[in-house]
């Protein structure tokens, strides 16, 4: 309980920070109507040439599934190993190891406090505006409501996991972004960026569904059709990644501590 | 000239350094590149399932992408240091740069170089060549790219320059800096059908995203003249903003206390 207490002050202490500083909030805003608009307008004259479905999922459901993905963007967890590497490489990190709370919970829960506010504003704002001018797909709100938010959160937790394994391979390696790179396209293609899951192919649609990288945004297929059917394995692929990510972020964090060297000064 | 000299001598320099590191200097360029094919790959197949969309086909994702990270590559491999204006504001290092008697704006551009754009730079000339071949381009068209690649660099470099210098007017501003750049940049990588109307009005004059990729496809598939001059009337026009407004902006900058010795 005390840890839990402790981690919300910090995400609360962080956001406070964030929400001062309002110009990110309305850069944040701008940027996500501009990449919304663009996309939107493309997809729907896409739509429009092929009478409105595209294997069998209409417009609104597709643009649904992809402002899901843009409002987990905004969240931004993927700047979770830039953080580390950035205490890797100023060599603070050996000031954080040295305190009673572990230094991966901290990172996670700044990286989780600097974004919250923003995701939490656009994503009330944009729904609104989806609403109004995209309209609702259909959907079983009973099933739709609890999932939604438990494969959001097991996506974002899983999804820390592996930027946290590559934030600590700069421990290891001279350079870590080129592996942030390749790692954070896969995480981008699988969870429906630009081209959404419906228009995959079939086996990129296999990918997505088996791959840790196709499950960090689980969440933007919550909205299609086919969900109803698939949620339970779904979150069960979730929860097992989580355990398997787990670990090896244990392993990895084991090493990284063996390898800081505290200088003290 | 002589900043000029000093500028190629300051890249020669960072160059050699960056290549000290052998093993990070492959990596990010081959991580660069990979990072690339992710971008390349949903276009391309977004443009196999659509078909023709506003008159681009799925093989102008390559000109887009040849354009797009060749300009990249040469401002941010070669001209890193304008992206740390925000940074060298924020503690004081340009201190430095104001010192010194040579073109200011040079030496801060040529103060670092980032390998990992030379992946994009590489990757920027593979796209064109595939370009080349997918879209059967004649002697003439191919000059005329490259030519437009020149400009596209120009152009680029200035909107960097505009982006970076806002960080002069506010607290904080390496976010606001970024976060314009981002946009200008992410804007000039989706597919060119996308842009109709107002969005094209607003992203080619306005915010000039489309003149980094999607504006030179488009002038490539269909060569005129007149188009031609248009863009070099756009790519002075953008240097010359770019440059008053830096310029104008330094007299804004006020150093803080902070102590230190720069590059």
């Amino acid at each position: 309980m005390k840890k839990i207490k402790f981690g919300l002050n910090v995400i609360k202490i962080i956001m406070k920070n964030q929400i001062q500083d309002r110009t990110n909030l309305l850069l944040d805003i701008f940027n996500m109507f501009s990449r919304c608009v663009i996309i939107f307008l493309l997809y729907a004259y896409v739509f429009k040439l092929n009478g409105g479905l595209i294997n069998g999922v209409d417009y609104p459901t597709t643009m649904w599934s992809m402002f899901i993905y843009f409002c987990i963007m905004i969240l931004n967890i993927r700047r979770l190993d830039s953080l580390i590497m950035q205490d890797v490489k100023s060599g603070s990190i050996e000031l954080f190891m040295n305190r009673p709370t572990s230094y991966l919970t901290l990172s996670c829960l700044k990286t989780i406090g600097q974004g919250i506010f923003s995701f939490i504003f656009i994503s009330l704002l944009g729904t609104a505006i989806m609403i109004l001018f995209v309209g609702i797909p259909n959907l079983d709100l009973k099933i739709f409501i609890p999932t939604f938010i438990l494969s959001l959160v097991l996506g974002q937790i899983l999804g820390l996991m592996i930027y946290g394994i590559i934030g600590l391979m700069a421990f290891f390696m001279q350079d870590n972004r080129p592996l942030h790179w390749i790692v954070d396209k896969f995480v981008m293609i699988l969870g429906g960026s630009y081209l959404p899951i419906s228009m995959f192919p079939p086996l990129l649609k296999w990918i997505a569904f088996l791959s840790p990288f196709g499950a960090v945004n689980f969440a933007t297929s919550t909205v299609y059709e086919s969900w109803n059917n698939e949620y339970l394995i779904r979150l069960g692929l979730q929860v097992g990644w989580i355990v398997i990510f787990g670990i090896i972020l244990n392993i990895v964090y084991k090493k990284s501590k063996k390898k800081a060297m505290v200088n003290g000064g | 000239m002589k900043s000029l000299k000093l500028a190629f001598l300051n890249i020669r320099k960072n160059i050699k350094n960056a290549k000290e590191l052998k093993s990070a200097f492959i990596i990010s360029i081959v991580g660069m590149m990979l990072n690339n094919v992710a971008f390349l790959f949903l276009w391309y197949y977004f443009g196999k399932t659509v078909g023709e969309l506003n008159g681009w086909k799925a093989e102008d994702i390559f000109g887009l992408y040849a354009f797009t990270t060749v300009s990249y590559g040469i401002v941010s491999g070669f001209l890193n240091g304008i992206f740390s204006i925000p940074t060298y504001i924020s503690t004081a290092t340009l201190d430095n740069y104001l010192l010194t008697p040579k073109n200011i704006l040079l030496k801060i551009a040529t103060s670092r170089v980032s390998t990992s754009a030379f992946g994009d730079l590489l990757y920027g000339i593979i796209c064109f060549i595939f370009f080349i071949i997918l879209r059967n381009l004649s002697i003439t068209q191919i000059l005329f790219s490259i030519l437009l690649m020149i400009l596209v660099t120009v152009i680029f470099y200035a909107f960097c320059i505009i982006c970076m210098s806002i960080s002069f007017y506010v607290m904080d501003g390496q976010n606001v800096s970024s976060g314009f750049y981002n946009m200008f940049l992410s804007n000039s990588l989706y597919h060119g059908g996308a842009f109709t109307g107002i969005l094209r009005f607003v992203f080619t004059f306005i915010m000039p995203s489309l003149l980094l990729g999607a504006v030179p496809v488009e002038l490539v598939n269909n060569f005129t003249v007149d188009k031609l001059l248009i863009m070099i009337i756009f790519s002075i026009f953008w240097l010359v903003v770019a440059i008053l407004f830096f310029n104008k902006s330094l007299k804004k900058y006020e150093s803080n206390n902070l102590f230190g010795f720069g590059s």
